[in-house]
């Protein structure tokens, strides 16, 4: 239904605002444009200005302040330094940047101060935040021990992550880091968990991909897109991952999850690297300025698990960044793995060879979400990681020479099935129950007498058979969390009725 | 004000120079405004051509500035034309002119208002400032009608408005807020 308003209503409003309006005088503080360009202005005066605070400039442009020096003040602009000339009034507004957040948002695309993108229309929110705050405190945290399911196979058995952990996802362009988070926001789904992408320097294009996506999933109806596209000057793309955490801890502090996801950090130290080097900041190694690692670090420590006194949510940090022909000891990259609790490494090798996600589990980790894992998935997902791991240094060996033992051709053997276990498609997430299923199946030898090739397929139809046939299997895994003996046996038996019928299938056909 | 710490640096030079050698403030002033009411652009690429040698620089300014100017601010002008930093002679000026304010203890206002004011209101006005300021104030006066009606009043970097423009804007935006909740 479209809301209509009458004009005679509209009239109303404004006679009574009309009616209430006091006039006051203004006193405000002043300054003048000494210099303006490339986003940045100096500004004489406003000596009492507070760093960070939002400065008002004619025709409507705002600027953040960033430089305080002896005579001048350095600030950049959120609009275009074109409508903005040398002599002209800036005023002090006396509040430090902040952007609007609430229930509204969610569903949205909007910019990194808060103004829609998408032809919804206006936003109307009652509250505000500083984008800049100080992460919250050991006192009110606690530790991560709830998970946050990314429905991929490999992530969610190897490299689990927790609900208020920080995750890197690291690797080359164009081997499906976005896919990753694409995936686990769609996961996402009735899990209560709301998810903001903030988008940085990025193609408008592929922007626009990505939220088409998450709408055709129905992903868009828990989730927030902050946009800061490559279009966008750099000072917006500076504070988008900032806004992005800010709408996040709004949510966190009513006691609900949320998923932030900065796709990509190195883009955002790009954006500041040029914004440092315009106010003639020193620049360091790689032209980085010296506060490159404080401007990640205090962006990540933000996400937390609040303490069960503070409501419980938790805000869970993705961060992505983009390694040159896999590098990961570039400046960047090793200052963001120092931060977070652990990295999803992709490999261009792997996905070439066709394992997409093409995570490598011997770079890979996660060091707090092995306590958020689900009991049941550490009881499969503990031998998954050893026999890969054997699996890699055999197969090294093996191309060397020629025959083998037989333990170790039986160890290649499994270690192939489990590789191909571990494949996925894009936007198919599992649930846990499938995951333990078939993890289960691979590490304990059941579909060891299958051809590779075969696998995808009865995996498929597993999943369909058990649904089917044992509901109740499903519903012990998720109730129990755990699988006793009774139900590791009672597993194996399904499993091996539906090969029998598989195997039997295909000679038939 | 691009090049503010040159500008900074000069007229702080000058004012030092003005002051060991105990010159009248006002008569520099009329002097520098005075040299900047006579130097065309024309002059200027005259005084700034590099093919010009610097002696015969010097010699047209004194030729043209003789007798009218004190020797300190002809060489001030024969070294702007040598490092060729005439086209900051008037942020110079304004620079030394609030320099020379602050040492006499002047604080210097500007009042916009949208029509000319009355002799009665100026006097109110000055004595207003002189009472909160607890100085000598020196104050311009500049119609301004985009203002519509009131009255707008600067001092150093606080601005007091109260114009029909400002509470239209503060209006406008009181009803943008209103009407979003």
């Amino acid at each position: 239904m479209v809301n209509t308003i009458k004009s005679e209503e509209i009239t109303e409003i404004i006679k009574q605002q009309i009616e209430k309006y006091k006039p006051k005088l203004e006193l405000n503080e002043i300054g003048y444009v000494i210099q303006v360009g490339d986003g940045i202005a100096r500004i004489f005066g406003l000596h009492s200005v507070m760093s960070a605070e939002l400065v008002e400039f004619p025709n409507n442009v705002y600027g953040m302040v960033m430089n305080l020096e002896q005579d001048s003040v350095s600030c950049i602009l959120f609009g275009e330094d074109k409508l903005i000339k040398e002599g002209d009034i800036v005023k002090r507004t006396k509040k430090i940047i902040e952007i609007p957040v609430g229930e509204q948002l969610i569903g949205r695309v909007i910019n990194p101060i808060g103004i829609p993108l998408d032809n919804n229309g206006k936003i109307y929110t009652d509250q505000t935040r500083p984008i800049e705050v100080i992460a919250p405190g050991v006192v009110e945290r606690q530790q991560v021990k709830v998970p946050l399911q990314t429905g991929i196979k490999a992530i969610d058995s190897m490299i689990p992550i927790g609900r208020g952990q920080r995750e890197l996802i690291i690797g080359d362009r164009q081997i499906g880091k976005t896919a990753i988070c694409i995936d686990t926001i769609i996961n996402q789904k009735d899990q209560n968990v709301i998810c903001i992408y903030v988008a940085i320097g990025q193609k408008q294009s592929s922007i626009a991909q990505v939220i088409k996506t998450l709408r055709d999933y129905g992903a868009f109806e828990y989730t927030i897109v902050v946009c800061a596209s490559a279009s966008e000057p750099a000072s917006l793309q500076y504070i988008a991952p900032y806004s992005g955490c800010t709408i996040g801890e709004y949510f966190m502090w009513k006691g609900k999850d949320v998923l932030c996801i900065y796709d990509d950090l190195s883009k955002h130290a790009q954006a500041y690297r040029q914004i440092s080097l315009l106010l003639r900041r020193p620049a360091g190694r790689e032209a980085y300025p010296g506060d490159v690692f404080y401007l990640h670090s205090r962006l990540l420590e933000r996400a937390v698990k609040l303490s069960d006194e503070n409501g419980g949510g938790s805000l869970t940090a993705l961060p992505v960044i983009e390694t040159q022909a896999g590098d990961i000891s570039a400046y960047i990259p090793t200052n963001v793995i120092s931060i977070t609790d652990g990295q999803i490494y992709l490999e261009t090798d792997l996905f070439y060879r066709g394992i997409r996600p093409a995570v490598n589990p011997g770079l890979s980790v996660s060091r707090v979400g092995g306590n958020a894992q689900i009991k049941a998935m550490k009881q499969v997902a503990g031998k998954l990681r050893l026999d890969l791991a054997q699996y890699n240094e055999l197969a090294a060996f093996a191309q060397l020479s020629g025959e083998l033992d037989k333990t170790s051709q039986k160890q290649l053997h499994r270690g192939e099935r489990m590789i191909e276990i571990l494949k996925q498609d894009q936007y198919c997430p599992l649930k846990v129950w499938q995951q333990i299923i078939i993890i289960f199946a691979g590490v304990n030898g059941l579909i060891d007498d299958l051809m590779v090739q075969d696998i995808k397929m009865f995996e498929i139809n597993l999943y369909k058979f058990i649904k089917e046939k044992y509901p109740d299997i499903i519903d012990e895994i998720n109730k129990e969390k755990y699988l006793s003996d009774d139900l590791q046996k009672r597993l194996t038996e399904i499993i091996q009725e539906f090969k029998k019928l598989f195997l039997s299938n295909k000679k038939e056909t | 004000m691009k090049n503010y710490n040159q500008i900074r640096k000069y007229s702080t030079s000058l004012f030092k120079t003005i002051l060991e050698k105990k010159i009248n403030f006002d008569d520099v002033k009329n002097q520098l405004n005075f040299i900047l009411n006579n130097l065309n652009d024309d002059l200027k690429i005259i005084l700034e051509h590099p093919a010009i040698e610097i002696d015969k620089k010097e010699e047209l300014i004194k030729n043209i500035f003789k007798n009218k100017i004190i020797e300190e601010l002809m060489n001030f002008i024969v070294l702007l034309s040598v490092k060729k930093k005439l086209n900051l002679l008037k942020d110079i000026v304004n620079f030394f002119d609030q320099i020379t304010s602050e040492f006499l203890n002047i604080e210097k206002i500007v009042v916009k208002s949208a029509f000319e004011l009355d002799i009665k209101q100026k006097e109110k006005l000055e004595k207003m400032f002189e009472n909160i300021l607890n100085k000598k104030t020196n104050v311009d006066y500049i119609i301004d009608k985009k203002l519509i009606c009131g009255i707008m009043i600067n001092i150093r970097d606080k601005i007091l408005e109260n114009s029909i423009k400002t509470r239209l804007t503060q209006f406008k935006n009181n009803i943008i807020i209103n009407w979003q909740l």
